[in-house]
Formats: structure tokens, sequence, C-alpha cells
């Protein structure tokens, strides 16, 4: 691990005029949604753990979850109570933080289909519950979303979402807001036609579904509603994909979404168009790998817009939308912030869609730069792909993405800064046509790994969305796929592929503290305070999501299945195999 | 009490091993018999057995592999079938057995854990040829250890267990 650090200065002065969405909607002792609040900042005013004690902190309690698959997503912790929704088979614990050694008040073992495990294309995973009423909230693998009474652990409803049979999983976690529970599927490499639900936080009946392309009636594209910042004309998503393409062309919601209550809008990120070969989908692919703004009652959309038209480089845009308001050109802005798998980070206007900077975080090739007139990606054309462009070299990120979606990033109110788990990797890209059976991948592309310039694979950055600037950097061996959070102790956490849990000083990126938690880091750390009045971290250890995929053979427990080592990454295995476990740190 | 169970079920079995043998052996899906499984009482049941008519066929192999690519089963079991979100097909170990039939069977029928049915799309023909695409493929010498002491070859190709296919 090497440390370098950038700037410092830059982000005390970044910090002036910098706030979030709106006023914390919760207590901060607790945890009570993925991503802290509706803005998705991760971000606790809890102080009790500073760069001064926090080498002191040790682990207070584990427990196993008797699980293998990739551990991604965090616990909530609400009225003394934790709550971890494991990977499939998506059983929910509920830990009494009351008693010594956190015994179990209840779990719930779902009955799940096992048929999902071949349909997830990435792992068995899932991205966690969140807290809402009295209920907890969460997707099963194989299409449901259900309720859980939160005192009692009984069942309230489960109701069906997402069909496997047509390629479709539900490991993302759901956001509930206006006492409605927006769901969306994975299954961008099963060519499904992505959409977002509602379903009513009461009952769980459907309320409304939007499709992210086809016709303007399918998209809830209404006139006069619908103003997008960049584009104009109707039936976008449908005229944009040659064809017909778009009843298969992927764009699914497996990420983050968060919440502006003044504005009265959801934000969320699409998926990659399908299939991979985007000769088989020529067009922009609206709104495939894109943000879409939509009205919680009826869905309707509000704003859209495409970091990656015509994806040609599995350029999900699923990761999350962090809303703050900053001061940009002298001007205080309702921002968005977003690290997009392509490798450039956006601060847009969340009212209007309009794109403020657009700056890369990590190496990229595929784009020069981005036009702000425009909002579309000055592209380089030798970095295209497709049948008949043949093997592409040296495409920059890789399709793991500069940051994946599945390592959320944190924001500290304090530092005006962003904290973001990034990936140095390249890949080259050949395609083959492919055909799209239903439950069966539908990809047509190969598109082998290597380490970016530098050597090595990841960096836990620090980054100023006024600017869009690198602040500083924590280089990793491996790529870093955890979530951070961010502290008003000016500590943030985040944890690494080989298994290691770090704690870094927010303002000048020393790293301070770190502790091997037994298996790759994948999920994203929580802050909260115990009932003995004391700040705790919570991570979930448990490698896997795409590193089950890419790392090699690191699941044991199938003498059917031996695997060669990771081409790119070889050396990872030796230092993790998957299992999940729950850990807690105290001072 | 041991002496009742073993008569009732001495009773149970006689009765239904005594009539419509033949028919009721019709109904079991063929190739269900696995060297994996283990036996009660030590005796194979009463099953079919599929037959490959391409054993061997190198050009049966080639359109093996190209099925292998166009049906996505690559998708899951990754190019070459070294293994994805699926398991390795050529580290000659099998979660359902391994032989020409076993694999037959998977593909046709599917298998619990995500490995859809493709008998409902694919003739007999096209799944043995996938079959016989896949028993083609080298199976590597029996390696199961990876290591990563200096010197000691890391594993580079996956271990074949002992209990590979039959044909």
């Amino acid at each position: 691990m090497r440390f370098s650090r950038l700037t410092v200065a830059v982000c005390v002065a970044t910090a002036l005029g910098a706030g979030p969405a709106y006023s914390q909607a919760h207590d901060d002792n607790e945890w009570t949604m993925p991503g802290k609040d509706y803005a998705g900042t991760r971000y606790s005013s809890l102080a009790q753990i500073t760069p001064a004690n926090v080498g002191r902190l040790t682990p207070t309690w584990s427990f196993s979850t008797g699980v293998l698959g990739g551990h991604e997503g965090q616990p909530l912790v609400v009225n003394r109570t934790m709550y971890v929704a494991t990977p499939y088979p998506d059983v929910l614990y509920a830990f009494d933080l009351t008693h010594e050694g956190y015994p179990l008040k209840w779990k719930y073992r779902p009955d799940v289909n096992p048929g999902s495990i071949g349909i997830a294309c990435c792992d068995t995973i899932n991205r966690g519950p969140t807290y809402a009423d009295g209920k907890i909230v969460y997707n099963l693998l194989d299409g449901h979303t259900v309720a859980v009474d939160a005192d009692t652990g009984k069942e309230l409803w489960k109701t069906k979402v997402a069909d496997i049979g047509d390629g479709e999983t539900t490991p993302m976690a759901p956001l509930v807001a206006r006492g409605k529970v927006f769901v969306g599927p994975s299954g961008g490499e099963f060519g499904i036609h992505g959409w977002v639900k509602a379903l009513d936080l009461a009952s769980g009946k459907l309320l409304w579904k939007a499709h992210n392309m086809g016709p303007d009636t399918v998209v809830l594209a209404k006139p006069g509603v619908f103003k997008p910042y960049y584009d104009k004309g109707t039936d976008l998503a449908l005229t944009t994909w040659a064809h017909n393409s778009w009843r298969h062309g992927g764009a699914p919601v497996w990420g983050w979404l968060s919440y502006d209550e003044a504005l009265d809008l959801i934000y969320f990120g699409t998926g990659n168009a399908s299939p991979y070969n985007a000769d088989q989908r020529s067009g922009d692919n609206k709104w495939s790998n894109s943000v879409l703004a939509r009205r919680p009652d009826d869905g309707s959309l509000v704003w859209a817009y495409q970091f990656t038209p015509h994806d040609n480089w599995d350029y999900d845009a699923n990761a999350e939308m962090i809303l703050v308001d900053l001061t940009i050109h002298g001007r205080k802005r309702q921002t968005l912030v977003h690290f997009d798998k392509n490798g450039f980070a956006y601060t847009i206007d969340r009212a209007s869609g309009e794109v403020l900077v657009a700056q890369p975080y990590v190496n990229v090739t595929w784009a020069k730069q981005i036009d702000l007139q425009s909002g579309r990606p000055v592209v380089d054309s030798t970095r295209q792909t497709g049948v008949s462009k043949g093997t592409t070299q040296d495409i920059c990120p890789s399709l793991e993405g500069g940051k994946s979606p599945v390592s959320a990033a944190s924001y500290s109110r304090r530092t005006g800064l962003f904290y973001v788990s990034t990936n140095n990797l390249c890949m080259d890209f050949s395609t083959t046509p492919t055909a799209r059976i239903a439950a069966t991948p539908f990809i047509g592309a190969t598109t082998p790994y290597k380490a970016g310039p530098g050597g090595y694979m990841g960096a836990f950055i620090a980054w100023d969305a006024v600017q869009g600037k690198k602040i500083w950097e924590i280089r990793e061996q491996f790529p870093v796929w955890s979530g951070s959070v961010a502290t008003a102790g000016d500590v943030v956490f985040y944890g690494t592929l080989d298994g290691w849990f770090k704690a870094a000083n927010a303002r000048t990126g020393k790293p301070l503290w770190k502790f091997k938690v037994g298996s790759g880091v994948v999920g994203c750390p929580i802050t909260y305070l115990g009932p003995d009045g004391r700040q705790y971290v919570a991570i979930l250890a448990g490698i896997g999501g795409d590193w089950f995929l890419l790392s090699g053979d690191v699941r044991s427990d199938d003498p059917a299945d031996v695997r060669p080592p990771a081409d790119f990454a070889r050396e990872l295995a030796r230092h993790t195999s998957q299992g999940g476990m729950i850990w807690v740190f105290g001072l | 009490m041991g002496f009742w169970l073993v008569a009732v079920a001495a009773v149970l079995l006689g009765s239904l091993l005594g009539c419509n043998h033949t028919d009721r052996t019709r109904a079991i899906p063929p190739s269900v018999t696995d060297e994996l499984y283990v036996r009660a009482g030590g005796s194979e049941p009463p099953a079919g057995k599929l037959s490959n008519p391409f054993i061997r066929d190198a050009r049966a192999a080639k359109d093996g592999e190209k099925l292998f690519s166009t049906m996505n089963c690559d998708g899951c079991h990754g190019g070459g079938a070294f293994g994805w979100v699926g398991p390795s097909l050529v580290d000659g170990r099998w979660r359902y057995g391994g032989s020409d039939g076993e694999l037959y069977h998977s593909i046709f029928y599917g298998r619990p854990r995500g490995m859809p049915a493709y008998g409902g799309i694919l003739p007999s023909d096209a799944i043995w040829r996938i079959v016989t695409y896949l028993r083609a493929q080298p199976i590597p010498a029996s390696v199961p250890t990876e290591s990563w002491i200096e010197g000691v070859p890391a594993r580079s190709v996956p271990a074949r267990g002992e209990r590979s296919g039959k044909n």
C-alpha cells in the first residue's frame, strides 16, 4: 500500500458553502436506510472516534452469517436493533444491541427460488434492507420484495416484482419515501426491459411501473412534464434504438436511489445497454446508462441525462446519486454528484439535469472529455467496440468501472469532500453477435482486464466536486470495492478486497488504522451510537459479487468447482476466500 | 420396533416392485443414475441409459463449441467453460455427474441452482453436440493444490478429481 497526498489545502476552502441537500430526517445515532439519508451522503455527525484515538479501535463483536455469497450493502441500526440481510438465501437477522453479545431477537428465512442463482449475473448478492414505519423492507434474489415487522420478524407482505424467467433478479436495496417502496431489477446481462416500480409501503401493492426505454407511454414521459436539459423531441427512448432493440435493451436498476423532499424527485441510475455487442443496437440507446429523475407519486419522468450514449463498454450508471448543495462559479446550486463507471465524476444541477462539472476521477481513454454545452462525451474513435471493430485494446476504465456502483461513496459536510473507492483497471474488448434467449445471458463479449498505469489496481480517494479534482489518494494493490462512511470525527472508513477494514484521516488521507476482517470487503460501512452511548462502526465482510467471478478460486464449498487463479490478480485468492461476517468495532 | 419398520418397508417395496415395473421405468427420466449418488442397499435404481451418437466425433465437437456460444452457455460457464457465475465444466469435476448421459440430462432438464432447461428449445441432436464438445476438452491432471510458495508453480489448470465422467 502506498500513500500519496496531492493537495490538502483545497478541501478546507471548498467546504465553505457546502451543505446537505436537506436537514437530517433521522437521528444520527441510527442508520435507517442504505445511504444513511435520502441524499445518500453516508455521513454521520457522530464524532467520538477521531484521528487521535482511532488507533485504539478494536473489534467488539462479530457474527458469521452462515452464507458465502458476496456481502454487499450495509447493516441497519434502528431502535437498538441491528438488521442484516444476507446474500441468497436472503436471511434477515435482527440483533438485540441492548444485551451483551448482541443475541438474535429473531431471524427471517424466506423461501427463495434457487433458480435465481443462475439468473443473477454476478453472484447471489443483496445490497441491504431499509427501514420505514416499523417495517424492514428488502428484496429477495428471486424477484420478490418483502416487508417484515421490525419488532417481531413477522412477514407483513410479499410481492412479486420481477420475473427470473425473463432474466430479472432483485439484489438492489429499495428506497422508501412518501409511503412508497421503490425497486428495480438486475438483468443488464440478460436482455431485460429495465424499469422501476413503486409499491405501497402499507400493503405491498403495485402503484406504478415506469420503463427506462420504449415509447413515451411506458417511459412515463409526459408532455409538459418531461423536460430533459439537453434533448428535444418525443419518444427519445424509442427512436434511439435500431430495430426495436429497446425491447431487450437492458438498462437495469440495481444501484441506489436517492430522494429530494423539496423538489419531490427520486433519482436513480440505469445500467448498461444490452447486449454488449453494440452493433446490434445502433443509436444512443436512451435511457440506458443514464440518471433519471421521477415524481414519486406517479412515476412521471421529469428529466433524464445519459452519461454514456450508445454504451459499448458496459459502463452502467447505477452508482449512487449524492444530493448536496454546492457553490459553483459563485452560485449556490442544488446538485447531484455521481461517480460513473465510465470514469468521469459529474456534478449536475438536480433540478434541471444540467451538467455543471464533469472531470475524470481515474485514468480514462474511451473519451477525451465531457462537452458541457451538449452534455456529450468527446469519444476516442479508436476505443469503440462492436463486432465490426474487432478487438479494441486498452480501454480504460475496465467494465468494473472507475468505481463500482456497489461501493457507495460518502460525503463529509465538514470537509466538503467525497470519499470514493476506485479501480485502476483497463480492458481489451472483443464481441460476437448474440441471440436473446430468455433466462440466458445476452452478452456477446470477451473483456480481459489488466492493471492500469502505475501497476496498482485500486485507490481510495477524496474528491472535490466543485472543482472536479482529486484531493488525496491511498493506493491499494487490488481494486477497492467497499463503500465508505464519513464521520464528523473527520475519520473515513473503507475496506479492501484482500480483507482489511481501514480508517483514514478525512482531511489528509493519512492511513490511521486497519484490521483484517477474514474475507474481502465489498460491503459498505456504517456508524451508530450503541445503547451504552458509545460510537461503533460496523462492516460486512465477505468477498463476492463480481469478485466471485474474477478472483480465481475463492469459493471452497463446492468440490466440483475448482478454478485457475485470476489472470490479472493472481495474488488475490492468497489473501481471501468467501464467507460472510458482520463486524462491529469500538473504542 | 426396528423390526416392524423393516417389515413394513419390505411389504411396501414389494408391492412397488411387483407391478408395472416397465411402465414405471419408462416414466423415469433417463440417466438419472449418477455414480456420485449413494445407493440405498447398494442397488442401482432402474433408470434408463442414454448413449451419445457422436462419441469422439471431432466435427460434432466443433459444432458443439459453436452451440456453446450461440446458446449463451459461455455467458454463465465462461469462455472455454472455465467457470464464471456457473461452475467450471473443464475441471474434471461434476456436481451432477460427468458421463455423456448425465451431461445430456443436465442440459435437457436443467439443474435446480439456476441451470436453465434447454430441452424445450434445443433438439436432442444439438444437445449431444454440446455434450461431445465438453467431453472433448482436455482433462487436466489431478492437481488439487494451488500454491503460492516460490518455485512451486501455481495451479495453471483446474484440478481433475477422481470422479470424472464414465464414457
